[in-house]
């Protein structure tokens, strides 16, 4: 059965063709929300709301975007109004601590760490989704307006701050530049 | 147009800046996407989840038309009270009611033309 079906037969209450329409995307789902929770334990607490969420939604899921993108889309809101609500996107500590468990977990198990996911643990999940969709998930500056409920411009500008966030914490910074500002004074 | 053959080097530059960037950060998701494992439970688990969220659902459809139901009810019976035992009062309150919806009207309407 072709996803187009399931959806359909779930909109209908087809409650098995719903499970299989979860089970499919069940690993995408969680997977994502490893990225930007940078937990995998609340990442699968965040899986089974975004379900529980997406059973009461069904009948205003249109069908023009993928199921998957449309799931996404709600875990990302659902997760943006958790950490408002627990107010822990002020407490810098809780995410800097969040990425270095997720660092202690994988070399526990000898897998490699990369500076540039400490680097996005340090920003704020405003800016650090946006980068995700766009440059790991490839969504268009729209597509990820639409999903977070904000204008295209404002995900742009996100985008492009965590970077430069993002290039000061691994120290690429424009060389050249400040070589000819140096040279310049030295004269 | 004309303008974009004058791009100082600089700019080209911050690009190889930004785009190792990208790429550090794409290969470090791709890291947590490779090898953190996640465990998929099996289809009668996905049929549990809905079967529950349906009934939370219905729950709680019932109370809020039980809440609805309620309120309706103690407002249609204070508003018939009125009618016949305090009729001046009954028309006070429709007078005031009317005033206030077309005030209300009127304010969001002025916003709206403003704000366009």
């Amino acid at each position: 059965m072709e996803e187009k079906d399931l959806i359909i037969s779930a909109k209908r209450g087809d409650q098995l063709a719903f499970a299989m329409l979860f089970k499919n995307n069940y690993p995408f789902l969680v997977k994502y929300l490893i990225k930007i929770t940078m937990n995998p334990d609340t990442a699968e607490e965040l899986a089974q709301e975004t379900m529980a969420k997406c059973v009461e939604k069904i009948g205003m899921f249109n069908g023009k975007a993928k199921f998957s993108s449309w799931l996404i889309s709600i875990a990302t809101n659902l997760f943006i109004d958790q950490q408002r609500k627990s107010q822990r996107e002020k407490n810098w500590k809780y995410q800097e601590e969040t990425s270095r468990r997720m660092k202690w977990q994988l070399e526990s198990r000898n897998e490699e760490w990369n500076d540039a996911l400490s680097a996005l643990g340090k920003l704020k999940e405003d800016i650090r989704i946006p980068i995700i969709l766009k440059h790991y998930y490839g969504y268009s500056y729209e597509e990820i307006g639409e999903m977070m409920k904000i204008s295209a411009g404002t995900v742009k500008s996100r985008v492009h701050n965590g970077i430069m966030a993002v290039r000061e914490e691994l120290k690429l910074h424009d060389e050249p530049k400040s070589a000819a500002a140096r040279t310049r004074t030295s004269r | 147009m004309t303008n974009r053959k004058v791009l100082p080097l600089e700019h080209e530059h911050q690009d190889e800046n930004d785009l190792a960037a990208i790429k550090e950060i794409e290969d470090g998701l791709d890291l947590l996407e490779k090898n953190v494992p996640v465990y998929t439970p099996d289809l009668q688990f996905f049929e549990q989840l809905i079967t529950d969220q349906k009934q939370i659902m219905k729950k709680k459809l019932l109370r809020d038309l039980a809440i609805f139901i309620v309120v309706a009810l103690l407002v249609v019976s204070s508003v018939l009270f009125m009618l016949y035992q305090l009729p001046v009062a009954f028309f006070i309150l429709q007078g005031i009611v009317t005033v206030f919806i077309i005030a209300y009207s009127t304010v969001s309407f002025v916003k709206q033309v403003n704000g366009t």
